[in-house]
């Protein structure tokens, strides 16, 4: 249906074109938007286990895309019809955003999944992301958007080119992460020295195997120097732990929890033999210090070996006045990396590539980051767990992740243009 | 907290009681130059020293001072005055002074009772080359949304104590600031989610810490939208700027206490 174009009075609306069809405003994007989302938010706390998603490859991006297409073409072949340009408008971009804010609230509160609180699964929030009312706030934000780009295509000016360049790069973004979502394979592939290693565990789609096989080379942990502690008993709660921050070696000294603490003697790499480090260098041992107490009063209060449990040997503390013991931190990871073994099916080619956290690498479609290992033997480590993902739309994330950058530097530039040209501060000019 | 920096932080202090002192005893004197001098020295030497601080801080760790809340809330207690400076400057108006020096004061005073340890270590997560972009956009966002509220309830506050209608002049600094702080605030959201592909392999995870940064975000874009579609009453429009920073330091401080930060890896380590 549509309207003719001129100014259309409230009452006006009423008699002639009825609640729908007149001028958008916020009545009109909020009955719309809270009736929807209300029965949906009902029928999940009905039914807590039904969830809306896209189905697999093809539909999952037929579907989206089909969904863009049909309210472009419907925008511009009916460009005056008040209904879909309500559903594009401004009124209903705000509606359905908040709506989406006012779904995701739970999630920034509780935990969700196994974690969320009961009274938040009974109303049918437990798993919100997945939950009907959010998903449909999702749905109705990209039908917004997909409304709102064809109504400024024509004529074009440089604030129209700005808003299809920031809307244009939202949409794809949610094109994307809408289209990805059914194909997304996220899992965690452990890896040893010897042998071919190709199953990965994920949690959606149970165990799959990779189209090339992994396997660990070699395992390097570099660490930073190890710090002390103080931890102080408590009689209604665990352990306080005031943490150290100076770097040990022999020499250094710290003040802490009212004690000064000194270096004696500093073993980078030791295993404890009866009851004492001694130097032992191979990968899987810790550090060690010999440490004299003082306190404030540059009193001597004892001295002894600090060592945390590795391997190679137990942990060593300092018992200190006031219940308050001494303890060395384990040394904390400053990088980790696995050489990779690939052997890809289609020829005997083996290759070997460097995984570090930050810098993963692709093979096959499969993007490999560097994930973990035996925390409890450190550069010992016989294993390395490695993430691997297949997102196949992510360039297309990437993508309108920086078209929506460039919109958005765009719009910096014009906001921070009012800066140059104005001169007076209260604005009296633009009000 | 070492010496050097405790120190500095309250030479900071000094400086901006000084220019706070200077600014409140102005509103009442308002011809009196030597009273407007104090207050300028007060707050651009403040903000000069801020800036050597979080530079000396920078060198002497090894790695950018971004990784604790208590190294953030540094950043946040110099460029927001900074930026309140530029605009001051630039636009020649003393509105934001009050606004800047309050949040810059009362940043140091959380430093200085909750002091921080200088741990030097950095996680291998966050030796990327987006954590620098990624802290430093959020750091600007939230300094102008800052100033945007601060200027905002001064200008009510302002308004209601001399019995005056608010103008709509009132509301176009805190207007002008929302308008840049939400780019950066986009960008902030951007460059993690970029950043967050390449470390861990998920752009985008719902955490708790994105999902508080997903809602503020929507909530300033609805702000915008609604300014872009409505001429709204001043006083409606200065308490929706003002109320909206509500959400902001949800994100920031308020997740951090609530029962979803158990499940988030964006704990801040102190």
């Amino acid at each position: 249906m549509t309207q003719a174009p001129g100014p259309v009075t409230s009452s006006h609306r009423q008699e002639t074109v009825g609640f729908w069809f007149g001028p958008w405003e916020f009545p009109q994007a909020l009955t719309l938007v809270v009736s929807l989302l209300g029965v949906s938010w009902i029928v999940q706390i009905l039914h807590p286990g039904v969830s809306l998603s896209l189905p697999g490859f093809p539909l999952n991006w037929v579907l989206p895309l089909l969904v863009v297409i049909v309210c472009m073409v419907l925008r511009k072949v009916f460009s005056q019809n008040q209904l879909l340009a309500g559903l594009g408008g401004g009124p209903m971009a705000i509606s359905s955003l908040c709506a989406m804010a006012f779904f995701a609230f739970p999630g920034a509160v509780w935990g969700q999944g196994d974690t969320a609180p009961e009274f938040l699964k009974a109303l049918g929030l437990g798993d919100v992301f997945a939950s009907m009312p959010y998903v449909l706030s999702y749905g109705l934000v990209y039908i917004n958007l997909a409304l709102s780009i064809p109504a400024k295509v024509y004529p074009l000016s440089k604030k129209r080119v700005r808003f299809l360049v920031v809307h244009g790069g939202l949409l794809l973004i949610l094109f994307a992460v809408a289209a990805g979502a059914p194909v997304l394979i996220r899992g965690r592939i452990l890896i040893e020295e010897h042998g071919d290693f190709r199953r990965v565990i994920t949690t959606e789609k149970g165990d799959l195997e990779l189209p090339f096989a992994l396997a660990l080379e070699d395992f390097k942990l570099e660490s930073y120097a190890p710090t002390m502690s103080v931890g102080i008993s408590k009689k209604d709660a665990d352990w306080e732990v005031i943490p150290g921050t100076v770097f040990l070696e022999e020499g250094a000294e710290e003040q802490l929890a009212g004690f000064s603490l000194k270096v004696l003697e500093f073993i980078p790499q030791a295993a404890v033999v009866e009851g004492v480090p001694r130097a032992f260098s191979n990968e899987g041992t810790g550090p060690a210090a010999k440490v004299e107490v003082f306190t404030a009063d540059d009193e001597s209060v004892g001295q002894g070996w600090v060592h945390s449990a590795t391997v190679y040997g137990e942990e060593l503390f300092l018992q200190l006045p006031e219940e308050k013991v001494l303890l060395l931190e384990p040394p904390r990871p400053k990088q980790f990396q696995s050489s990779v073994m690939i052997k890809t099916p289609d020829s005997d080619k083996v290759e070997s590539r460097l995984l570090q956290v930050n810098h993963p690498f692709t093979v096959d479609g499969w993007r490999l980051y560097q994930f973990g290992y035996d925390s409890a033997r450190g550069g010992a480590s016989s294993y390395s767990i490695i993430e691997a993902v297949r997102d196949p739309f992510y360039p297309f994330v990437l993508m309108g992740c920086w078209v929506l950058v460039f919109g958005i530097v765009w719009f910096l530039w014009d906001a921070s243009a009012v800066l140059l040209q104005k001169t007076d501060s209260t604005g009296e000019d633009e009000s | 907290m070492t010496p050097w920096l405790m120190n500095g932080l309250l030479i900071t202090g000094l400086l901006w009681g000084a220019a706070l002192l200077g600014t409140l005893l102005s509103l009442r004197f308002k011809e009196n130059r030597p009273l407007r001098l104090i207050a300028g020295f007060g707050l651009y030497g403040g903000v000069l020293v801020m800036g050597a601080l979080i530079i000396v801080l920078w060198v002497m760790l090894g790695r950018p001072p971004m990784r604790t809340l208590g190294e953030t809330r540094l950043w946040y207690a110099f460029l927001l005055p900074l930026i309140g400076v530029i605009l001051e400057i630039r636009l020649k108006t003393v509105v934001l002074r009050l606004p800047m020096l309050f949040f810059g004061l009362l940043f140091l005073a959380i430093n200085l009772m909750k002091p921080d340890g200088l741990d030097r270590t950095l996680m291998p997560a966050l030796q990327s080359p987006w954590f620098v972009p990624h802290v430093v956009v959020y750091m600007i966002a939230y300094s102008a949304l800052g100033l945007s509220c601060g200027a905002a309830l001064w200008n009510l506050v302002r308004c209601w104590f001399e019995k005056k209608v608010i103008s709509p002049k009132e509301v176009y600094l805190p207007q002008l600031l929302m308008r840049l702080g939400l780019p950066f605030l986009t960008l902030g959201l951007v460059f993690g989610a970029l950043w967050a592909r390449e470390a861990w392999g998920h752009y985008w995870t719902w955490d708790p810490k994105e999902t508080w940064a997903f809602i503020t975000w929507a909530a300033y874009v609805a702000v915008l939208h609604l300014e872009e579609r409505y001429l709204l009453s001043p006083k409606r429009h200065l308490i929706l700027l003002s109320s909206a920073f509500l959400l902001v330091l949800g994100c920031w401080f308020l997740m951090n206490s609530l029962p979803a930060a158990q499940t988030s890896v964006h704990s801040y380590s102190s």
